[in-house]
């Protein structure tokens, strides 16, 4: 059953509460009748500036936070379900921005096996978990260091086998490279499309990276706390003009097929990467 | 770079002493600070002495980080050692001054506390050279397990000191990166008066507290999407007590009950 | 008369210890007034170490720093003065905001200076024009800006103390392409109007392409090149080597040249459609 959804929004609404000067409750709705299916399997990228809600919509993935309306379900299981959140986690984890914040354990191997043992996984087996889970991020060797003494690309790396190593079907990722360098986010990078591609894992991005958006199965925009392009990356790409609206980047290539386009170049509008984007300009060339 | 510090002062080696388990050192650390007040004659002070000795060349650990352990108490030693030369009385007197007299007993005693307390440092140095903190901190959390039954949160502890010993180098880092960057705006913390310093602390202080509080509010959201508090936690690393361990504990045994024999055999040095 | 000069700049790491090494050695740069510098190069390679010995926070191990015709470390007003010639602005500089207000906190450098309380607050009005934070921002608590805003507040606090010279290090680290823009945009009319020099640390080279007219490339501890963009950007290959990734947009462009075309070279979207555009015309 490949369309299985793991994570299903139902007109999810939700609001921060802060108390203000006048002692009364103020409440912004940081997320507004929101609905999306997450499929089984699927690399969902979620893109958005900085305010949009992306951020609360992935806490509210695996009941950090809980809807104020609507309905969350992971596998089944209702987040406002109090019962149910061992399970739901166990399903659906997590990993966030600050690599230092997220590292438990003043050992690499266990910091991996922190998941495990608060679950009651058997010794023997949560070795073999931690040693596997190292292995697939390529962290093994690193096992007995300190991880104060990582490089960030290094620490969100372990982040991530300490994920693997609780077996969930799917990770969040709250903005896991956006401290760091573009080594260290091509690690990152490589360990997810691993994750998806070779262990079926269910990963859904949050960014304000498009080219890290590029490589999913499938991109979702966000405004204001609401869904507003939805699709393959390279159906959403081609709205440069709206991305470019909403604060976001598009590809170097799709931005230069653009700009070209509207000088009335003959181009195509669904160019996302740089091979396509120039044998596109030669075909284009000759033409002419 | 400040990122290279080292908490604790763990050395890295694979010395019998550091494949010990964590909870039996403990113990046999404790057993042998006990059994050094023990000693009343040279025969059990140098049985004592040759056992540390053979502790730090079994340990592997270098002479210098020994010695290093020991650097921060000599003042204290030498001190004491004076104190007790010039002040206490009985045995055979060697110097008679007008003020205060030399005797046996006094250089005697001096030599005793002296002894004793650096073999009790070095020995205690042993512990921490050849356990890493993490293992020290599951040691200690096992040992005190029995605490449980009175409702004492010994796991709970436990975490607590591991995550300061896991952010004890990032807070370090930080202190460094937020006073570079008010340096760099001319923050002067280096020179004035006590409430000047005081002061000039603010610009450091502050930003560390706000940005400590957002860790730890991060740090939870994590600790609870990785289950923390969920349904009964094991550990991976199992504390086995091995051959080893046993072996020991029986030297340690030996060792105490040679001290005794010792003691009773040659008598107290010290005339009452 | 070069505006900050390194002659001969060494530093080691951990120095007198076992792991002794080279953070960078051999430095010899000229920086004229005037110019806004990208200084790039992967994580290691030197750049942050490079930058804290402009202001004096770090002092080298052999090698003169020289700002503005002075050797900062030849005496101790130097050194002072330094700090406040060279203003330097950290890594996520919003993590150093402490004061109750963020009038009071662009106010710090400032006061630390010594000046006149008139002198203070033209300065910091002036410095929180430059960064675009509007006045009713300023009598709030820094902790309650947004992220964005935060680290404009920070920016102006290194601004309020009108450096001949600012530093930035990874200004635009962590913020969505809009945030990064705005703080590039600033940058850019900051140094028009003020011609002030600026040096700008980065990892992306999109950014620096977008504003720089000079590029600095750290590698290895040492400076590999130094030169105008297009003199850098042009030399793809060898940056590749080093672990640095051209934009894409010039990636691009060398594909079209490996097929022949002659078309020059492009480092940002506005210039490379031009490029285009313009041949396709010739070609019609």
């Amino acid at each position: 059953m490949k369309d299985k959804v793991i994570i299903k929004f139902d007109n999810v609404s939700f609001a921060y509460k802060a108390i203000a000067d006048d002692d009364e409750m103020a409440a912004t709705a940081v997320v507004d009748g929101f609905s999306l299916d997450v499929p089984e399997g699927q690399f969902l990228a979620v893109l958005g500036h900085n305010g949009c809600g992306k951020s609360t919509i992935a806490k509210l993935m695996n009941g950090i936070l809980v809807p104020d309306s609507g309905k969350v379900t992971v596998d089944g299981m209702s987040t406002s379900d109090d019962e149910k959140i061992i399970d739901i986690r166990r399903t659906v984890g997590m990993v966030f921005q600050n690599p230092d914040n997220q590292i438990v354990a003043t050992i690499v191997e266990d910091d991996v096996a922190f998941g495990p043992e608060n679950l009651g996984v058997p010794p023997e087996e949560i070795r073999k978990r931690v040693d596997d889970a190292l292995e697939a991020v390529g962290m093994y060797e690193f096992r007995g260091r300190e991880p104060h003494r990582l490089s960030g690309g290094q620490k969100q790396r372990v982040a991530i086998a300490g994920v693997i190593a609780m077996n969930t079907k799917c990770v969040v990722m709250d903005e896991p490279t956006a401290m760091l360098d573009p080594h260290g986010r091509q690690e990152v990078m490589d360990a997810i499309r691993m994750l998806n591609k070779e262990r079926g894992i269910t990963v859904v991005l949050i960014t304000h990276y498009m080219d890290e958006a590029v490589k999913a199965d499938r991109v979702v925009v966000m405004d204001k706390g609401k869904i507003v392009l939805d699709g393959e990356p390279r159906m959403v790409f081609k709205n440069v003009e709206k991305l470019k609206a909403l604060g976001l980047d598009v590809p170097q290539a799709t931005e230069l097929a653009y700009r070209l386009r509207k000088s009335g170049f003959p181009i195509a509008d669904d160019i996302l990467d740089e091979e396509e984007c120039a044998s596109a300009i030669l075909r284009a060339l000759e033409v002419k | 770079m400040i990122k290279d510090i080292t908490i604790g002062q763990y050395f890295n080696g694979n010395s019998v002493l550091h494949r010990l388990d964590a909870r039996m050192k403990i113990v046999l650390t404790v057993a042998f600070i006990v059994s050094i007040f023990f000693c009343k004659n040279f025969w059990s002070l140098g049985l004592m002495v040759l056992f540390t000795i053979q502790t730090v060349i079994i340990s592997r650990v270098p002479l210098k980080m020994v010695l290093k352990s020991i650097k921060p108490i000599a003042i204290i030693v030498v001190f004491t050692s004076l104190l007790n030369i010039f002040y206490i009385s009985g045995g055979t007197t060697l110097v008679d001054g007008r003020y205060i007299d030399i005797t046996t007993n006094g250089i005697f005693t001096a030599l005793f506390m002296a002894t004793r307390i650096v073999c009790l440092v070095v020995i205690s140095s042993m512990l921490t050279y050849t356990t890493t903190p993490t293992m020290l901190t599951d040691a200690i959390e096992k040992l005190l397990s029995p605490l449980k039954i009175f409702k004492i949160p010994v796991s709970t502890l436990a975490m607590m000191m591991t995550l300061a010993l896991r952010f004890i180098p990032t807070l370090i880092d930080e202190i460094d990166r937020i006073t570079n960057a008010q340096k760099a705006r001319g923050a002067n913390l280096d020179d004035g008066n006590f409430i000047q310093r005081i002061k000039a602390l603010v610009p450091i202080i502050v930003p560390l507290f706000v940005s400590s509080l957002r860790r730890a509010i991060e740090l939870a959201d994590a600790m609870d999407c990785r289950c923390y508090g969920g349904p009964g936690r094991t550990r991976m690393k199992q504390m086995k007590l091995r051959f080893r361990d046993f072996a020991a504990l029986a030297i340690m045994v030996a060792f105490i009950a040679g001290i005794i024999v010792l003691n009773y055999y040659f008598g107290a040095v010290l005339i009452k | 008369m070069p505006i900050l000069s390194a002659k001969g700049v060494a530093h080691l790491y951990n120095k007198g210890t076992p792991s002794q090494s080279k953070a960078i050695y051999d430095i010899n740069i000229d920086i004229e007034e005037g110019e806004l510098v990208g200084i790039i190069g992967h994580t290691g390679s030197g750049k942050s170490t490079l930058v804290q010995h402009f202001n004096g926070i770090l002092k080298p191990e052999c090698g003169q720093i020289i700002v503005d015709g002075t050797d900062i470390w030849s005496s101790k007003k130097a050194t002072r003065e330094a700090r406040f010639k060279v203003g330097l602005c950290f890594q996520y500089p919003e993590y150093q905001l402490f004061e109750e207000t963020v009038y009071k906190d662009i106010s710090f450098g400032p006061k630390n200076m010594g000046l006149s309380e008139e002198e203070i607050d033209k300065r910091v009005q002036l410095a929180a024009e430059y960064v675009g934070l509007p006045k009713s921002l300023l009598d709030k608590s820094p902790f309650d800006l947004s992220g964005g805003e935060k680290r404009r507040a920070a920016i102006a606090g290194v601004i309020a103390m009108q450096p001949k010279v600012l530093i930035l290090d990874e200004p635009t680290a962590g913020l969505d392409p809009r945030g990064r823009d705005k703080i590039l945009e600033m940058i850019k009319s900051y140094r028009e109007k003020t011609g002030s020099t600026v040096l700008l640390v980065s990892h992306s080279m999109e950014d620096v392409a977008k504003i720089a007219t000079k590029v600095l490339v750290m590698n290895n501890a040492r400076v590999e090149m130094y030169g105008t963009v297009d003199e850098i950007y042009s030399r793809s290959e060898e940056l590749r080597e080093i672990g640095l990734n051209v934009p894409q947009v010039s990636k691009i462009f060398e594909i079209l040249k490996k097929s022949g075309l002659n078309i020059g070279s492009a480092y940002t979207v506005e210039k490379a459609a031009e490029r285009i555009l313009s041949l396709g015309g010739a070609s019609v």
